[in-house]
């Protein structure tokens, strides 16, 4: 099996460097346990150097929009002329880090795998929030099968939308699948822990703030994120995020 | 229009169009009916029917992976 995170980037580079290497943190992990895991990573600054340094394929792309950008990845990952051929895709935020053991499980042809549970850290790095997201798909993390979005022309997302983009893929591949198939696809969830997912929040540079999230949704705060992660995610990559909050 | 394709616009109107400000320039697959009341409202003029994907020579992908 071979699957492919799909990361558009756009600046904040400490960020997204600490970001990008844990993300080739996971992928050897992944890999480690017999899924040929990797990355595409989209956007038009020195993030995608570091992201070609670190072995992911890249695309340039400008940010007008950033449904392009998770479409340019999605297709680059999965439609067969280009090369790649992943077997499933997952669109992923330049801010966000995953436990590689919630993808040993993937789905079938017909069905996206979904999160419900996501740790939300703090604008200023201070708390951690577990929340449970109760819309469905649960967070943007999802996995695709190529086969899936092979409906879609490997492009599902709006090509014009800058916020929304989750949803967007999720909405009109589910149109699109059933226009192939006369039957709406399934979503399943692999949920295994609250720390699965952790989206670190920057000030005044996310799509949808902390507060926001955490207030609407079932959330507990489990206080320091640096101690409640320790031992979960690599010890070297916790300092420097927390040197990253401290600045 | 064939699924593949989506519209490449411009919002020609005074008003934005799908949030996009007057005299900007989209891609987007709409439904042709929104895409007719649209044109015909002033809000939007088509300027070509594209297939979106990666660009030729935009992407790098590293050895052994394809």
């Amino acid at each position: 099996m071979k699957l492919r995170f799909v990361m558009p980037v756009h600046g904040r580079e400490n960020l997204t460097g600490i970001c990008l290497r844990q993300l080739r943190r996971t992928c050897d992990a992944l890999t480690a346990d017999g899924i040929d895991a990797g990355a595409v990573v989209v956007g038009d600054d020195r993030n995608l150097d570091v992201a070609w340094a670190l072995g992911f394929a890249t695309v340039r792309r400008d940010n007008d929009f950033l449904a392009r950008r998770f479409n340019d990845g999605l297709q680059l990952a999965c439609d067969p002329s280009y090369g790649i051929r992943a077997d499933y895709a997952i669109p992923i935020g330049s801010d966000d880090w995953v436990d590689h053991r919630i993808f040993h499980r993937l789905p079938g042809w017909d069905t996206v795998l979904g999160f419900r549970h996501c740790s939300f850290v703090s604008e200023d790095g201070t708390a951690l929030h577990e929340t449970r997201l109760n819309y469905e798909g649960g967070t943007g993390i999802r996995v695709y099968p190529a086969q899936m979005l092979k409906t879609a022309n490997w492009r599902p997302a709006d090509e014009d939308r800058k916020r929304g983009c989750d949803t967007s893929i999720l909405y009109n591949t589910r149109w699109w699948f059933l226009r192939a198939h006369s039957r709406d696809l399934r979503v399943t969830y692999g949920d295994r822990h609250p720390h699965q997912i952790v989206d670190w929040k920057t000030p005044g540079q996310n799509l949808n703030e902390f507060a926001q999230v955490t207030g609407v949704h079932r959330s507990r705060n489990a206080g320091d994120p640096f101690q409640a992660l320790t031992g979960m995610y690599p010890a070297d990559l916790l300092e420097e995020m927390r040197c990253h909050y401290s600045r | 229009m064939p699924l593949q394709q989506v519209g490449r616009y411009r919002v020609v109107g005074r008003r934005r169009y799908r949030g996009h400000q007057p005299g900007s320039e989209f891609e987007v697959r709409l439904d042709p009916r929104a895409e007719a009341r649209a044109i015909r409202r002033g809000d939007i003029a088509v300027l070509e029917r594209i297939v979106p994907s990666v660009q030729p020579g935009s992407y790098r992908i590293p050895k052994g992976e394809v």
